[in-house]
């Protein structure tokens, strides 16, 4: 688990300092007052950090072109985008976006720029540090939507100049993330699907879609990048390691490849002033046997590749790029499962 | 292991008095004030125990009471504590706020509880197993580190953590036992 912090023996907070936190009041307040994004409330002003400026803007039509992607003219109808229809989709031109309670939009990465003519625009300006609807910092930011079915204000950063417009999407109660420009990817193959007396998947919702641009990744040979969250080896140009890794096709193209052990291992076999040799070999995809020589002493160990957390994001974009996409039809209707609570997904029938 | 969480586990009568209360306070938000004062300790503490700091988890607590408010309506008695949907809905919370890098994630391990465990897997305690099992729990995945977490250090019952994981019984003793199989291999000094 990455980043995991052991606190061994923390003594225990007492009730009354607990309490001192509570306050029924403020949580009444929020859960009943509708969230405003953070440039609405008053105090946020006194910052100084610019003027906000509420626009409406018309934007001009841009067309959409992506590859093995069928156009449609969706010029006369809405979008309505609700808890039953949460995929990253196309906004066209004259379209409509209405959302209902139970959606969340958030998460508008900064490259896109919406195409939507009728939806009315809140650029955050002059300054180019975001705020989130809590004031702190950040890149990203959300808007909490309130009302239901209403044309809804989005926030973009500003200047946007992209082609396209990505609404990431959730649910409010589960958040279901659905990330990426056109991809569902499917991920954590291992969950336990829990089947309850008639049969039925009671940790998993049904999403119906009836509108989907959906790209779902199909195979690829490179093995998907993890982060390092414990002790790594790392050679370097040591023991020709790195050359012996180039003839491991899952691993084609990686930098700055480490190796994590599977079982954790005494702190001095880390040390590499400890060993005249290490020899690598492949097990299988993904697990690797490293043997470690000193004189006649010989340790073996299995370890699997990963990546320290510098390296981790160019891994990642290698991994991504890799795929080759299939999609689904625009304007065919299906269902796909998430989990319910929120977790890592899988798509069982795109 | 002995029950400390004996709050949880009420009579039939208290469930049912809760009900009226639940009821009332889908009429009347403010009426969840009673609710919010009775389970604010729990769920704080459950919140802290995976969070670093204490602010945050303030912070969360009061986000998951946020959340428990607006979905109230949504809730359906089902015989069960309101406290296992209270730790549901802080168990979404958290796992929210870990995956968007909000806040990361720590666990609270006491000494007499990795002797435990060692115990159960078998091994003698030692000072060298105990630092192979607090690195071991760093190749747990998240539910498994979560299953030991309300087993080990938090000394909830089966019937508590099923509840909490919206999982039977049996399938929570199932997978308790595969945690601590993994663990067993995992806690091996010697790899030759």
């Amino acid at each position: 688990m990455e980043d995991l912090k052991i606190n061994r023996d923390k003594p225990d907070l007492t009730d009354e300092q607990i309490l001192k936190h509570r306050n029924f009041d403020s949580v009444l307040d929020k859960a009943i007052t509708p969230q405003l994004p953070w440039y609405k409330l008053g105090k946020y002003w006194a910052f100084g950090f610019g003027t906000i400026v509420i626009l409406t803007v018309i934007i001009a039509s841009l067309t959409i072109s992506t590859e093995n992607v069928e156009s449609k003219d969706n010029s006369n109808k809405s979008l309505i985008v609700n808890s039953n229809n949460l995929n990253d989709t196309i906004v066209a031109k004259d379209e409509e976006v209405l959302t209902d309670e139970n959606t969340e939009v958030f998460n508008m990465t900064p490259e896109v720029s919406i195409v939507n003519t009728k939806l009315n625009l809140v650029i955050e300006m002059p300054s180019s540090v975001m705020y989130n609807s809590s004031g702190e910092e950040t890149n990203k930011y959300q808007v909490n939507v309130v009302s239901k079915n209403i044309p809804t204000d989005i926030e973009l950063p500003p200047f946007s100049n992209s082609e396209r417009f990505i609404l990431k999407l959730s649910y409010k109660e589960s958040s279901v993330e659905l990330f990426g420009a056109d991809a569902i990817l499917v991920k954590n193959q291992d969950i336990v699907l829990l089947e309850n007396e008639r049969g039925e998947w009671k940790n998993l919702e049904r999403i119906e879609y009836d509108k989907a641009i959906v790209s779902v990744d199909s195979n690829t040979s490179l093995l998907a990048p993890v982060m390092a969250t414990s002790q790594i080896f790392s050679f370097g140009e040591e023991y020709g390691i790195k050359e012996k890794v180039k003839d491991f096709e899952e691993l084609a193209g990686y930098e700055n490849i480490v190796f994590q052990a599977k079982k954790p291992l005494p702190n001095e076999w880390y040390n590499k002033d400890m060993w005249e040799d290490v020899k690598i070999e492949k097990i299988t995809k993904g697990i690797y046997k490293l043997e470690l020589y000193k004189l006649d002493v010989i340790k073996t160990c299995e370890v699997e590749v990963v990546f320290e957390k510098s390296s981790f994001e160019k891994a990642n974009q290698i991994y991504l790029s890799s795929f080759t996409h299939k999609e689904s039809t625009n304007g065919k209707k299906g269902y796909f499962y998430v989990l319910k609570d929120g977790g890592d997904y899988i798509v069982l029938y795109p | 292991m002995e029950l400390i969480n004996k709050k949880y586990h009420h009579s039939k009568s208290a469930i049912q008095e809760e009900e009226v209360l639940i009821k009332k306070a889908k009429q009347n938000p403010r009426d969840f004030g009673v609710l919010y004062e009775k389970y604010y300790v729990q769920i704080f503490r459950y919140i802290f125990k995976r969070l670093e700091d204490e602010n945050d988890a303030a912070d969360l607590t009061s986000q998951v009471f946020v959340k428990a408010i607006q979905s109230l309506s949504k809730y359906e008695f089902r015989g069960v504590p309101f406290s296992a949907w209270l730790h549901q809905i802080a168990r979404n919370e958290l796992n929210l706020a870990f995956r968007s890098k909000k806040y990361f994630r720590s666990v609270d391990v006491e000494s007499n509880q990795i002797n435990e465990i060692l115990e159960e897997c078998d091994y003698e305690p030692n000072e060298e197993r105990t630092e192979l099992l607090l690195n071991s729990l760093r190749l747990l995945d998240k539910d498994e580190l979560e299953l030991l977490e309300m087993r080990y250090f938090e000394k909830r019952p089966f019937q508590e953590v099923s509840e909490i994981l919206n999982i039977s019984v049996n399938n929570a003793k199932v997978k308790m036992h595969r945690v601590i199989k993994k663990l067993r291999g995992l806690v091996n000094p010697e790899m030759d």
